[in-house]
């Protein structure tokens, strides 16, 4: 366990179930209801180091870098019949396991590690795979959780552009 | 009266290995071929390793300054001596029996020399092999080819026109960050082609954006032209026509403005242009852009320009190397929005992006095969139908006054076939 209570631990959780739902069902407009209004998404780039230790991802390069606003347009595009990308939208499905949480601000505020698999297939390509670490940071606002910041630390230095067109 | 013949390529260019047998020992091996920015190597010891064609290479800084371009391959037994994307190091020691080379790629120490090889055993035969290498507005290319043209003669009028993209301040550009790669599916022309000029997949490919008004200037009033050059080379402009538009390249601080240092022409290349892409033959991509609104995000829109170097993997699938640049002078709060405006735009997660590598993969599965893949694309787009308004700058090439027009990938076409053809 890491320190937070039990319950707490369940309710992070569940959240975290509910909230990979409703991106695998798309029901966007829904998983924007659990972001915060300054949320923000980042894909910082895998670097493959000489030293273990060393960080694995760059301090500047990014994959992605999405903020409510943009990711609400994301979603108002992917409604419509000319998103080539997302018409007919892909199969997605999230495994979210390994789940960490640390206290950042009793009751309020937690750093929340899980990994992640995302499953994604829409032809013509075949199904593709893509797992990574996600760094969260998940508040608490009027008595509900809110996603205030999601980092997706990927597990390939070279992803391909299927693995990066899902919102881990 | 026909001025201009359109081009037949073969469907199978698309879709052979063989065909891609010729072009890596061709195309990617006699021409000078993009391979980084001298500022990702600013000090002696740093290195990034790149793909040239099929070939794993280094490019490395000396102590004297000097740019090398390596193949990654160890003389002994051709293992890779290194395996890390960048950083700096004295040595490339290779991890089979040892052999240590400099970062110039000389081979300095073999384990048992003295007692394990004979006297006619001669490390100077045995560096790594070095491509020539040539740099231009801070562009490093690399060719295997030891003589033939220089990458001055190479770029032909190319190189006007990456003087004004590239050289328009006087502090010269940077890259930020680095570079970082993807792969996608899809025969590498295709990509190729699409920054070559095609000015006319915008508003159906990219309709959802024009549509969510995030295209800013480029859904104004605009007039776009084409130039293009006798070695391959593309450019696609396209300009704010209302006069009332200040004068300026757009999108960029007024402290940097004031450091432009570019003569008439060249300013004029620059000034109300929404968007300037193209691509020098065979596979370095480019695009610099005016400001573009992403939802109601207060940071500010600002100008990006952005590289990419294209690498086929098989016929299928292509890789992308993606660079943003940023005037050496503009302030870290610049830098750091443009490269943010870069990567929600033209990166590879991006939803314009995902536009492009859709249709890119959906041509690729739309290929068929030698019995019923055979009609050849259509590149008929644009001739014998006039050429319309003036460019307002004037400079080398053949500039084409018209923006919808397949003029481009006739001419990378017509190239690219001379010199397949040549080849049988
Ligand atoms: S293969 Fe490199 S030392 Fe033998
Ligand atoms: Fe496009």
């Amino acid at each position: 366990m890491s320190g937070v209570s039990i319950e707490l631990h369940r309710e992070i959780e569940q959240f975290l179930v509910d909230e990979a739902d409703l991106l695998d069902t798309h029901r966007q407009a829904e998983w924007l209801d659990l972001l915060h209004d300054d949320f923000s998404y980042r894909v910082p780039v895998p670097v493959a180091r000489e030293e273990p230790t060393q960080d694995h991802y760059d301090a500047v390069l990014e994959f992605a870098n999405e903020s409510k606003s943009f990711l609400s347009m994301r979603f108002q595009r992917a409604d419509s019949d000319f998103a080539w990308a997302e018409r007919p939208a892909a199969f997605v499905r999230h495994f979210v396991s390994n789940l960490r949480i640390d206290e950042l601000d009793p009751g309020r505020a937690w750093r929340v590690r899980t990994n992640v698999m995302v499953v994604r297939a829409r032809l013509p390509e075949s199904p593709v795979l893509a797992s990574a670490e996600r760094v969260d940071r998940i508040e608490r606002h009027d008595g509900r959780l809110l996603l205030r910041e999601r980092v997706v630390r990927l597990d390939t230095e070279r992803p391909n552009d299927s693995q990066l067109s899902s919102i881990f | 009266m026909t001025l201009e013949q359109s081009v037949n390529i073969p469907r199978s260019y698309y879709r052979d290995q063989g065909a891609l047998e010729r072009e890596l020992a061709t195309i990617f091996g006699e021409g000078w071929i993009f391979i980084g920015h001298e500022s990702e190597i600013p000090a002696a010891g740093d290195y990034v390793t790149r793909n040239m064609g099929a070939n794993p290479v280094i490019m490395s800084r000396t102590e004297d300054g000097e740019i090398h371009v390596m193949l990654n391959s160890c003389t002994h037994r051709g293992t890779q001596v290194c395996k890390l994307a960048y950083g700096n190091t004295t040595a490339f020691r290779c991890g089979y029996h040892g052999w240590v080379f400099g970062a110039d790629g000389d081979l300095k120490g073999v384990p048992g020399r003295r007692s394990l090889y004979g006297p006619e055993f001669d490390p100077s035969r045995l560096g790594l092999r070095q491509a020539r290498v040539a740099v231009r507005c801070g562009l490093v290319f690399a060719t295997w080819a030891q003589d033939g043209l220089s990458l001055e003669e190479s770029l032909g009028d190319m190189l006007w026109y990456l003087q004004g993209l590239l050289e328009l301040f006087s502090g010269g550009l940077e890259v930020h960050g680095g570079a970082h790669t993807v792969d996608v599916r899809g025969n590498w022309k295709i990509h190729v082609e699409n920054f070559a000029g095609d000015g006319y997949h915008l508003k159906t490919a990219h309709k959802t954006m024009f549509d969510l008004g995030v295209v800013g200037t480029q859904a104004g009033t605009v007039e776009g032209f084409v130039v293009n050059d006798p070695h391959g080379h593309s450019l696609r402009a396209q300009y704010l026509a209302d006069e009332g538009v200040p004068a300026v390249a757009p999108g960029y601080e007024d402290e940097l403005l004031a450091t432009i240092d570019a003569d008439e022409q060249h300013r004029r290349f620059r000034e109300r242009a929404t968007v300037i892409h193209g691509m020098v033959y065979p596979n370095l991509l480019f695009i610099t852009t005016a400001p573009l609104y992403f939802g109601t995000d207060a940071d500010g829109a600002v100008a990006f320009t952005q590289l990419r170097q294209i690498t086929p993997l098989d016929p299928h699938r292509h890789r992308v190397t993606y660079w943003t640049l940023v005037p050496k002078d503009a302030s870290p709060d610049w830098k750091r929005r443009s490269y943010l405006y870069s990567t929600r735009q033209h990166g590879a997660a991006s939803f314009f992006e995902a536009d492009d590598l859709e249709n890119f993969r959906r041509i690729d599965a739309g290929l068929g095969d030698s019995v019923a893949g055979v009609a050849p694309y259509n590149y008929e787009l644009g001739l014998d139908v006039g050429e319309r308004s003036t460019p307002p700058w004037t400079g080398p090439g053949r500039i084409v006054r018209q923006d919808l027009t397949e003029a481009n990938q006739r001419n990378l076409v017509k190239r690219y076939l001379e010199q397949m053809e040549a080849g049988r």
